[in-house]
């Protein structure tokens, strides 16, 4: 995967249209799952995704092959997120420690608990468990300092435990 | 931390499995791109548009006064840097700039005061005294054009100023203006630095045996006043009966007191209006209070004398310069000559040049047979 990825990011760099089409098919699930645990509705992530994947574009004879594509593009992604949040969702943006939007039907548990997180905690929730992804990438990714995201990271499993143990 | 902690994990990837991206969102993602390439060319066709539109209108000001009474664009651009640097002057030398640039270029008071009367500001001022200084024009005719709307870089290039002619000015006010900083002023000012002297040109509108009024402005005649029609004496009643039969004019040279009344030490009264009496007010001051000048040679025996020095007034008729103490008279046999312009008139005498005059005395008369300027 890795190098495959390496090679399509070369090929991309080098200005082949065809190229940044097989980009999209191996990074967009996993962008897709990240946007999901922080917007947590598929319109709003649609969205994302598409101003993301223009941006990439946008700079995509700029990208170095060394570098690691998935983390920048997820940067960028979240970054577009953000704005999204804060434009449709002035409070909640504002807030976002306390308050959690119901706007989507919950199905499940841990569906439920994960919507009583903010956003920004679910967001690390996801890259850390879901997507795997290191203490470090997630700073670099959301700009936070390591304490910051371990804190979020502490606090989301606290309350994922205490609403699955006690359904509250 | 550690990624160990699979329950978390497992519970995630559950209840993430559905979420996968819809099958029409890559066509979404390209159709975004397609769109955003169209909005970019349809962008940089109308930067093009505008970039053209900017050179054409560049390229046609710089031979059209498109810019109006502003002028050309490279009239307008050389207005624009003679502004910035005239600003900057101003700033740099602080309180009077006007009275401090006509020090440096030698104007005379009379335009110095001028330019103050005018409504120009300090920056203009000093840009119009620069302007009338480089292209040798009377700065009236400067100011009129300025006010009648005209913006400086076509007044510039209507009388010959080039930018660079500018920035020697500038520089020459600026080496003065730091000499004089030094205590080491080389050229003593003929504009007022200290304010005690002031000359007053204009029609005579009121006078008693105590008080004078020229051009609004009321002077103490004191003891030590000397009055001075055609080179000789008059008095007060004599002003007042020639005022029955129609206008008087005066040139007066006063010194302001402390308590801020005028005290006239000189007043020359003349039955026409200068030249220089042509502006609204010309009210000068001389920053010199000695009228001391030992290079004066006065031949005690003979009738003939040379009187060198600064010009302090100066009218059509009379002559004042520093250290000589009497009127000396200007005729049509004067003959008037200045360095570097050869044969001149009377007209070309202004306050502040230094001269050297060749003095017939006959009676208690002085007339200048030659005057010789020494200022280029």
């Amino acid at each position: 995967m890795d190098n495959e990825l390496r090679t399509v990011v070369t090929r991309v760099h080098s200005g082949e249209e065809a190229a940044f089409d097989e980009l999209y098919h191996l990074t967009v699930r996993q962008l897709y799952r990240t946007l999901y645990t922080y917007l947590m509705t598929r319109q709003d992530v649609e969205d994302v995704v598409q101003e993301a994947y223009l941006k990439l574009y946008q700079v995509r004879r700029k990208l170095d092959d060394t570098r690691s594509v998935p983390v920048y593009l997820r940067t960028i992604a979240i970054n577009c997120a953000r704005r999204k949040l804060r434009r449709s969702h002035p409070v909640r943006a504002l807030i976002e420690e306390d308050d959690v939007s119901d706007t989507e039907l919950v199905k499940g548990v841990v569906r439920e608990a994960l919507q009583q997180l903010s956003p920004a905690d679910r967001l690390v929730m996801g890259l850390f468990y879901g997507d795997q992804t290191s203490i470090q990438d997630i700073c670099r990714m959301t700009g936070e300092k390591e304490g910051t995201v371990k804190s979020r990271l502490s606090r989301a499993r606290e309350r994922l435990r205490e609403v699955i143990d006690h359904g509250t | 931390m550690e990624h160990n902690d699979r329950e978390y994990t497992d519970m995630l990837n559950n209840e993430l499995k559905d979420i996968e991206p819809g099958a029409g969102l890559h066509n979404k993602v390209r159709a975004g791109i397609a769109a955003n390439a169209v909005h970019m060319r349809r962008r940089n066709t109308a930067l093009g548009a505008v970039v053209i539109a900017v050179v054409l209108t560049m390229g046609l000001s710089a031979v059209t006064p498109v810019f109006g009474r502003n002028g050309t664009l490279p009239q307008v651009i050389t207005a624009m840097a003679a502004e910035r640097q005239a600003k900057k002057m101003s700033k740099t030398l602080g309180t009077a700039p006007i009275q401090q640039t006509g020090t440096a270029l030698q104007t005379s008071v009379t335009t110095v005061q001028a330019v103050n009367d005018s409504t120009l500001s300090e920056t203009d001022g000093v840009l119009a005294l620069v302007i009338a200084n480089k292209s040798g024009t009377p700065v009236a005719d400067v100011l009129k054009l300025r006010t009648d709307g005209l913006g400086w870089g076509r007044i510039m290039a209507q009388l010959n100023v080039s930018g660079r002619d500018i920035g020697k000015a500038m520089s020459q006010v600026k080496a003065a203006a730091k000499t004089k900083g030094q205590g080491e002023n080389p050229k003593p000012a003929v504009s007022n630095t200290d304010g005690t002297k002031i000359v007053v040109n204009g029609e005579i509108t009121g006078v008693s045996t105590t008080i004078i009024t020229v051009d609004g402005k009321s002077f103490v005649i004191g003891a030590a006043t000397q009055l001075k029609y055609q080179g000789k004496p008059i008095t007060t009643a004599e002003i007042t009966a020639k005022l029955l039969t129609g206008k008087l004019y005066a040139t007066v040279q006063g010194t302001k007191q402390a308590d801020t009344t005028l005290l006239a030490n000189l007043i020359i009264v003349q039955d026409e209006a200068t030249s220089e009496q042509a502006t609204p007010s010309n009210e000068q001051t001389n920053p010199s209070n000695e009228q001391t000048n030992p290079s004066n040679e006065q031949a005690a025996v003979s009738n003939d004398q040379q009187v060198r020095g600064k010009v302090t007034v100066v009218t059509a008729t009379v002559l004042h310069v520093d250290g000589f103490a009497n009127d000396i008279i200007l005729n049509a046999d004067t003959k008037v000559e200045q360095v570097g312009a050869g044969r001149m008139n009377i007209a070309a005498i202004k306050v502040g040049q230094t001269v050297q005059v060749h003095v017939i005395l006959s009676g208690t008369t002085y007339t200048a047979q030659q005057v010789h300027i020494e200022d280029k």
